[in-house]
């Protein structure tokens, strides 16, 4: 995921999806939903086949399925998408109401402020901590020629 | 973009009852319970059907694919777009005066018989008197059957299609809420 | 003879009602909550999930459960309720090169670039049942995380040309399972997607006799790596792709020795496996069957079970294997009766061949 402060929408739909739900909500319970918000597509879970490669960059197979819940919001003119992993709706609403706002020139920079970057710091602490701890346990190999 | 029905996973396994219930008890109308918004060019009766009975693993042809018609279909149900009417599982019908030939859809193969494309006719009525005389299995002795607004050959070629059963089409017809059901196990009586 | 199956109702909800009570155990002791699985129990999620062939922690978790702990009834049920749902697509190839490494070593090269990191694993364990309840002591954290793409080990061989090259110049849509039946000969995308849903017993056998030369494989693990990767689809509605999540997944890509044959000069040969969570048992295994099955297109002589592709993906999938097997216990009074008959018709005629009186017929032991 690109980091840099301009997100493009599918950096921004990458962001909320990868987010903790708990995060996102808590995130958007200041913006009040939109009183002429059009659920065009409800919250719906269904399933993704995941793909892999061979070797992990040769031929693609099918390697089992995924659960997806999708959303489509529409908020005056335009309209927000969100595709998330897992069941959880309430997730793919505020992604996809976020998508739409984030949409909206008016309201772009305060939610890129306010929502965006919270989110992205959180994700990047949270994979910071998980790899420094990986590296602890990182092997050093001791050989002779070293006289250790 | 408009929506499609409000409650996806209830509304469509409502509606598929009653396709199910049209198909048991063919030629005789029955009442979608749910009608959900529709592009222009598309009745909300066949709307309901497309969104309970098509996915990603179903091709639909359109006779007429035009205004957002298939982008709405595409974006609720995720349907693939059959380029030819024989290549179609679902073909959806919406000037019936117009229609190709019945021959010119899939009739499946005697192996597969259900590889077949399965007909949704938008027409402007039925009625259950003068017209055609219909009988076969879910019909008590038979039924009198009028459809406004086919072509002229239409009961023709729906007749010749028996001698190729079990090929055949499956067929409904939408006429405001309502649904009535044609399978190829229906037999045209001569008058 | 017509025998009669129906009835029992009664005694099934009965049943189903003592299953409840076993289940549920003694209702002094409290419930099961689905985190405590999903968190405590996480190799086990991973399995069900890896089988039932379905990534979500949730609803593996909850299987698991309702399952009472009996994997492959947890397999079965995940697989049920995955039909219940609609297929919306397919994801974008996962791109392991870009895992977020929690773990990754390998059998093969001491210094590899990136290095080797133990990560979580029960490896160094000395395998003594544990009866301290003390919580476990923090863990330390490294100055620095990991490098942010680690290069694949297999590479270093590729570039020296000693390994044969991961076929990438083709991308054929691969066959799914899901959709399609298994028909043989069964190419390598149909047969890893079979592995990847096969049972984890099964394959750890085939792969445990491929070591012990029934078949010719001489494996080494080039290269272990579980992490977290990101899914992405490409949504049409979009027309760009978008990540939708991370999931956890364990990769295994094991070298064997190949003496040269069908036109390919002596190098080193692939076998591949991929786990969903921390499947590391599961994706070596699925990576030494993999590599065995090729021995057709290797020009090898297949002489072993597990080179036998007929054999092997036809009774991988427990889901399968676990209803035929069971089905026994169905009733089955109609087919037995008639064997009984049969039975006792030969019985009758041998008797009458060699002349002697069947004992009940003379009043023996037939009372």
């Amino acid at each position: 995921m690109d980091t840099s402060p301009h997100l493009a929408r599918s950096q921004w739909m990458s962001l909320l999806a990868q987010s903790e739900p708990d995060e996102l909500a808590l995130a958007m319970k200041e913006l009040a939903p939109p009183v002429d918000a059009a659920w065009l597509r409800p919250a719906q879970t269904g399933l993704y086949m995941l793909r892999g490669r061979m070797g992990g960059n040769g031929a693609q197979f099918n390697f089992g399925e995924i659960t997806v819940t999708r959303c489509s919001v529409q908020i005056g003119e335009r309209i927000g998408h969100a595709w998330v992993r897992g069941t959880h709706a309430r997730h793919a609403e505020l992604a996809a109401l976020a998508d739409a706002l984030l949409q909206d020139p008016s309201l772009h920079a305060r939610l890129r402020t306010e929502l965006l970057e919270p989110l992205l710091r959180s994700l990047q602490a949270r994979r910071d901590t998980a790899s420094r701890k990986a590296a602890a346990s990182k092997v050093e190999f001791f050989t002779v020629v070293r006289g250790d | 973009m408009l929506a499609a029905f409000a409650n996806p996973v209830f509304d469509s396994q409502r509606t598929f009852r009653e396709l199910l219930q049209a198909m048991a008890r063919p030629a005789v109308p029955r009442a979608l319970p749910v009608l959900p918004p529709a592009p222009e060019s598309v009745a909300p009766a066949a709307m309901a059907i497309l969104l309970t009975l098509c996915d990603a693993a179903t091709a639909l042809w359109l006779q007429q694919p035009v205004g957002n018609a298939l982008e709405h279909l595409r974006f609720h149900t995720g349907l693939r777009v059959a380029q030819t009417a024989k290549e179609a599982d679902f073909a959806l019908i919406t000037a019936p005066d117009a229609m190709p030939s019945l021959q010119s859809f899939a009739q499946g193969e005697l192996r597969y018989p259900d590889r077949s494309t399965s007909l949704i006719v938008q027409v402007q009525g039925f009625r259950n008197e003068a017209g055609v005389c219909v009988a076969g299995p879910g019909i008590r002795d038979q039924e009198m059957l009028h459809i406004e607004g086919l072509p002229a050959d239409f009961w023709t070629q729906r007749a010749a299609l028996a001698e190729s059963f079990p090929l055949g089409i499956d067929m409904f017809f939408v006429a405001e809420q309502h649904v009535l059901a044609l399978p190829r196990t229906t037999r045209l009586l001569e008058h | 003879m017509y025998v009669a199956v129906k009835g029992g109702e009664q005694a099934i909800a009965r049943s189903l009602e003592l299953l409840a009570e076993a289940r549920r155990g003694d209702p002094a002791v409290p419930e099961l909550e689905l985190t405590q699985i999903r968190e405590q129990l996480r190799l086990g999620v991973a399995r069900v999930m890896q089988e039932g062939s379905l990534y979500d922690e949730e609803l593996a978790a909850l299987a698991i459960r309702q399952a009472a702990g009996d994997m492959l009834e947890a397999i079965f049920l995940l697989r049920a309720y995955r039909t219940t749902l609609p297929r919306f697509g397919y994801t974008l190839p996962l791109e392991t090169d870009g895992m977020r490494v929690r773990r990754r070593v390998s059998g093969t090269f001491k210094d590899i670039p990136g290095g080797q990191v133990l990560g979580p694993t029960a490896d160094y364990t000395q395998r003594l049942l544990d009866f301290d309840t003390t919580p476990p002591t923090a863990t330390t954290s490294a100055e620095a995380p990991l490098p942010a793409e680690m290069p694949r080990v297999l590479d270093l061989l590729e570039a020296e040309a000693l390994i044969e090259p991961a076929d990438a110049d083709s991308d054929p849509e691969p066959l799914d399972l899901t959709r399609e039946p298994l028909t043989f000969p069964a190419d390598r995308a149909t047969r890893l997607q079979n592995l990847a849903r096969g049972d984890e017993g099964y394959l750890l056998g085939l792969a445990y006799s491929t070591q012990r030369g029934y078949a010719e494989s001489h494996p080494f693990a080039g290269e272990i790596r579980m992490g977290e990767v990101d899914v992405c689809i490409c949504p049409e509605e979009l027309g760009f792709s978008i990540e939708i999540g991370s999931i956890t997944v364990t990769e295994c890509q094991m070298i064997n020795q190949f003496h040269g044959g069908n036109g390919v000069p002596p190098q080193f040969t692939r076998g591949y496996g991929l786990s969903m969570g921390e499947g590391e048992r599961k994706a070596m295994s699925m990576a030494l069957v993999d590599r065995a099955l090729r021995c057709d297109e290797l020009g090898e002589t297949a002489h072993a079970p597990a080179q036998d592709q007929e054999f092997v993906l036809s009774h991988s999938d427990n889901v399968e294997a676990s209803g035929f097997v069971q089905h026994l216990k169905l009733p089955h009074y109609v087919d037995f009766q008639a064997e009984l008959s049969l039975l006792r018709t030969l019985a009758k005629q041998q008797a009458a061949d060699s002349g002697e009186q069947p004992l009940h017929a003379a009043g023996g032991l037939h009372a």
